[in-house]
């Protein structure tokens, strides 16, 4: 890989006395994709939460620019250009919509106004629901907040955690295609997704995670047409 | 005689909504409910005797002194006792929060004795609006409370901070991982709630005696109102302020003046088998 913006190194963590990661290896490029998938339990999440200072790291490093960001709570890990969008929970519910903008924003307060209009750009169902507490949207329109929120940093890692999830397929579709937008600004993206087929689809570099190991990593297009991952993963047969 | 219930009730009502207002910030950010506000109370309402009548300064720099003594007490109160026991149970932090009470009121007692005080403030008849009785204090603490409200609610949603406040009690680890400083945040609720129960302890003394269980004594309405309103929510808090001020005036129709204090008891009874979250508050959502 070139122009490495992103390198895990043998990270270790886990909640308790057991460890839920063990010694995973992860390198992302500047405007690239990389999918994380697996099966339930396979600690996929839980990695995530490592990378952005939610779950305490125990060995390894997270290097972002070279800096180890690794044992900094998420408040540090934030003003390292790292964006991290958490699977529920991902919005201020009593806050209304530019609100929770503008806590996104919170480390840079003096872009807000730009950047909120960016993001509109992107989630243009948002313009009219400014106004609207988060709580009260439906699902996508808090999913689209939520990740809107994370890109109100301008990031140059962002860690989205199952973005489908809970979705109807149509917002899938446009939640996806959202996700490549980003990358064409040149966002290096993180994903760790169960819907296997469409988010490798979408991705450049895919890591296959089981029992908290790094079981297979390469390119997206590889992933897909390998047999053992089609049967396992993806529902289907290369 | 109805006018003047109503105007009675919403002065209970000023007693009580900046402390609750107090109460349901706190709960927001600490995650438990905090009965020393009583013991902060107390704190406050002294810290304004001993400038107003021991040192012989106006009630104004009194009640400015109030709110720096309720600032620091409960920020320390924080910093020493309960930041330390975050990793607790709520229950476990509530207790403390009454044991911590009892300190800060016997303490008190210690050093001011227990004998009834009041402010040095000339005697006066009451004023008299169209058959209604209201004393220049009680003007004054109706004031009180409507500029602490107002500037509540400024603060929580014109200001970055006071919006922080509120995302903070929404949701502490997405603020974390959005870059707030919770520390910071903590720091800054500690200070203004001890402000607010610094000069609701002036409020209290103005309306009634200044004695060491003062607090202790607002403590139950206190309560009633922030649960009514719905436990965490502001605005919920002084709508709770209101209706439990009204209640407990408008129960003397029917019971002695003595039982009052039992209406916030019945309030909260009956909110939370019809309502549990409070008329304002957000249910918890459980997966």
């Amino acid at each position: 890989m070139s122009d490495v913006f992103f390198r895990a190194e043998g990270v270790c963590s886990g909640y308790g006395r057991g460890d839920i990661v063990s010694d995973v290896n992860v390198a992302v490029e500047s405007g690239s994709i990389m999918t994380i998938i697996g099966p339930n339990g396979a600690g996929k999440s839980t990695f995530i939460k490592t990378l952005a200072g939610v779950v305490q790291r125990r060995t390894g490093k997270i290097l972002i620019d070279g800096h180890d960001v690794g044992g900094l709570p998420p408040s540090e890990v934030s003003r390292h250009a790292i964006a991290y969008v958490p699977q529920e929970h991902n919005v201020f519910r009593s806050l209304s919509v530019v609100e929770n903008f503008e806590m996104g924003a919170w480390i840079e307060p003096r872009k807000f106004k730009s950047r909120m209009e960016s993001v509109l750009e992107l989630f243009p169902a948002l313009r009219t629901l400014r106004a609207v507490k988060a709580g009260n949207l439906s699902g996508g329109q808090r999913q689209m907040v939520a990740f809107g929120m994370a890109l109100m940093v301008e990031p140059k890692l962002l860690l989205l955690d199952e973005p489908s999830a809970g979705l109807s397929p149509a917002m899938v579709e446009q939640m996806f295609e959202a996700i490549r937008q980003v990358r064409e600004r040149g966002i290096a993206i993180l994903m760790v997704e169960q819907n296997a087929m469409q988010a490798l689809q979408i991705s450049n570099f895919g890591t296959v995670m089981t029992a908290g190991r790094v079981a297979m990593t390469g390119p997206a297009s590889e992933l897909l047409n390998n047999r053992e991952v089609a049967e396992l993963y993806l529902g289907t047969r290369a | 005689m109805t006018a003047q219930m109503i105007v009675n009730g919403l002065i209970s009502a000023a007693l009580i909504a900046p402390p609750a207002v107090a109460f349901s910030m706190l709960f927001g950010i600490l995650r438990f409910p905090n009965f020393a506000i009583g013991g902060y109370i107390t704190v406050g309402v002294f810290a304004a005797y001993a400038i107003n009548v021991q040192f012989g300064l106006p009630l104004w720099l009194a009640s400015l002194g109030a709110m720096l003594a309720g600032s620091v007490v409960v920020w320390a109160s924080d910093q020493i006792i309960f930041r330390p026991m975050r990793a607790s149970a709520p229950v476990t932090l509530l207790v403390v929060s009454i044991a911590l009470t009892f300190v800060l009121e016997h303490s008190v007692r210690l050093i001011f004795g227990a004998d009834v005080k009041g402010f040095d403030l000339p005697l006066e008849r009451p004023l008299v609006f169209g058959g209604v009785h209201v004393t220049r204090p009680q003007l004054y603490l109706i004031g009180a409370a409507v500029l602490v409200v107002i500037i509540t609610h400024l603060l929580l949603t014109r200001t970055r901070l006071g919006k922080a406040m509120r995302a903070m009690a929404d949701n502490p680890q997405l603020a974390e991982v959005r870059g707030i400083r919770s520390v910071l945040v903590r720091i800054a609720v500690t200070l203004y709630c001890g402000a607010l129960l610094g000069i609701s302890g002036v409020s209290a003394g103005l309306d009634l005696v200044i004695e060491p269980l003062l607090g202790w004594g607002l403590t139950i309405p206190i309560i009633a109102a922030a649960i009514l309103g719905g436990i965490g929510s502001v605005y919920g808090a002084m709508l709770g302020a209101v209706l439990v001020g009204l209640a407990e005036e408008f129960t003397t129709l029917v019971l002695p003046s003595s039982y009052k204090i039992g209406v916030g008891f019945v309030m909260i009874t009956i909110l939370l088998l019809l309502r549990p979250h409070g008329l304002l508050g957000q249910p918890e959502i459980k997966k």
